[in-house]
Formats: structure tokens, sequence, C-alpha cells
């Protein structure tokens, strides 16, 4: 399976969570390093959420970024925000996805954008969900492919799936 | 007259519905300004550089804590309560080009040090020191 993370809900109102971690490597960018956390970490935890996982995968590329502009309400946002889980999810995206969409915390505050863009994905789909047809998108933001749209819409879906090899690299 | 600088996440269409040079604000684009894909403190320095105020639909920028000071010729946050897209933003974008039109159109508007905050029925200007300014829309120019 070519992603290493699992997470395993419990039913609402249980509020617990078990966390799997496996020979993770950071993607390349967001630091010189490689971490490697052995298998069998399990945690349990009380937070009704899933937000406390991505604070440790926040703290961790926070200590290799920095190139990250220091700022107490920055670091406050992003400790809980779901770069780590975004950004682990487009490193396993398939190189047609890579190619369009970036995450860098200096564009849009590191929220998914089509590369070279300022437009975040998740705008495009709240475009589509509002019924803008596809053609007036490429009217509304200029900077913007037909395919374009489309790949970043495949990786928004990829992280909407439980299993990546549900859908093998493209 | 009064400047606008266009974040590249504005839908641009939803923009140009409006009759802006009618109302006499001058609208910057992406293209026409090279600011395509740059970053976010980038994009605030051109506006800074070029006098103009900058118009985002970026939720973050609010949570960020940006101040009036931070902005010194101000900056504009369209605040969709609901979706971003193309009808929401093109009627807040014309919400606050009446709200300017009515309120200030004897006095042109000096934006330096505010922040306004568009939301679908008001406009808040928040100043430096704190203070909050609420226009209601008109439902006509």
């Amino acid at each position: 399976m070519s992603d290493l993370l699992t997470l395993v809900n419990k039913p609402a109102g249980e509020h617990a969570q078990i966390q799997h971690l496996s020979g993770t490597t950071l993607p390349a960018g967001s630091g010189k390093a490689a971490f490697f956390v052995g298998t069998g970490i399990a945690n349990l935890m009380t937070i009704p959420h899933h937000r406390g996982f991505e604070s440790r995968t926040f703290s961790i590329y926070n200590l290799l970024i920095p190139e990250v502009e220091p700022s107490p309400q920055f670091n406050l946002y992003a400790a809980f925000s779901n770069f780590g889980y975004l950004r682990e999810r487009l490193s396993h995206s398939s190189d047609a996805v890579k190619s369009v969409v970036e995450m860098n915390f200096n564009i849009m505050h590191g929220n998914p954008v089509f590369r070279g863009t300022r437009i975040p994905i998740y705008q495009i789909i709240e475009e589509l969900a509002d019924g803008t047809p596809l053609h007036e998108l490429e009217e509304g933001y200029p900077s913007l492919s037909l395919e374009q749209i489309q790949r970043g819409l495949d990786f928004a879906a990829s992280v909407v799936r439980i299993y990546d090899d549900q859908l093998p690299d493209r | 007259m009064t400047s606008f600088l266009i974040d590249e996440n504005m839908n641009q269409k939803a923009v140009r519905t409006v009759p802006t040079q009618d109302k006499g604000f001058d609208v910057l684009f992406p293209d026409q300004g090279g600011y395509r894909g740059a970053s976010d403190k980038a994009v605030r320095d051109i506006a800074t550089r070029d006098h103009r105020v900058l118009v985002s639909v970026e939720r973050d920028f609010g949570q960020f804590g940006l101040k009036p000071e931070d902005m010194p010729d101000g900056a504009i946050w369209i605040r969709p309560t609901g979706r971003i897209s193309q009808p929401n933003v093109g009627v807040l974008f014309e919400g606050l080009c009446k709200v300017l039109v009515q309120n200030f159109r004897s006095d042109p508007y000096n934006f330096k040090g505010k922040i306004l905050e568009v939301y679908p029925d008001r406009v808040d200007v928040r100043t430096v020191g704190g203070g909050v300014t609420s226009y209601p829309v008109p439902s006509s120019a």
C-alpha cells in the first residue's frame, strides 16, 4: 500500500483514534532529511477529531521548513491545519497531478493551489458545487485550463478515498 | 480614482460584470500586474508599491490576524457566507462598490490603514486601533 498512514476511527461518540505509521518519508522539498517511524505505533487519543494527529505531523514539517515566515498567528493556525496530511497525500499522487498542484506556505498560506497560480483547489470545488459551469471557470480564472482543473479535482478526489490503492498511480 | 488590485483567487468574470470604471474605480488584474502565482507577501508588496487596495477572497488572511497597519494602502476581504463562487463573489463585489459610491461619492475614499470586510448585508471597515464601522449594503446604487 503506497499510503503509509492508516487512521481507524471508532464510531462517533467514542472519540478514539488509532494511528499507525510505518516507514514514512518526508516529501521532497520539505527538508533534506528523512525519518523513520517504526511499525506498530499505536496511540489512543481522546480528542474527538483527527486534528491531534495533524498537529504532530505539522510539527515535523515545521522544523524542516526554515523558510516559513515566523509568525505566532501563522504557527498557531498551521498547527491546527491539514497541511501535513495534504502534503503527504500530494507526495503520493501521480506525476500528472503533482505537475499541476503545489503546496507552498508562502502561497495562499499553504493551501493546495494550481501550480503557478494563487487559485486554491478548494475554491474550484466550491465553484462547481455552486453550479458554475466548467467553461465559465476558464473565463473566471484565465490562469487555468480545463486539463489543469481536472487534475486538481483528481487530487481532491484522492483525499476523500480511504485507500490509495483503489486507484493506483495513473 | 480608487485603484484596486484584484487577487488571482478572485473570479475575474464576477469582477468584470460590475461596471467599476463607471463608478470611478480602476481595477488591475493579475495578468496586467504580473503577479500571477506570486507569493502572499509579493502580492501585498505590489499593492503597497503601486498604492492599490488589495481585493481578495482568501479566507486565511483574516485567520492570520492581519491588521489594518499591516496593509498601508488598505485591503478588502470578500467574505461570502456560503461557498466562494462566481455568483456569490459577484454579488459581494457589487455590494462593495455600492457602499463606496453611496457613502463616499463626494469624498474620495481613503483606504489607508483600513481593512474592509465585505459580507452579503454589510461592509465592516476596520481601522488601526481596533475600531469597526459597519455600512449596510444598499439595495440599489
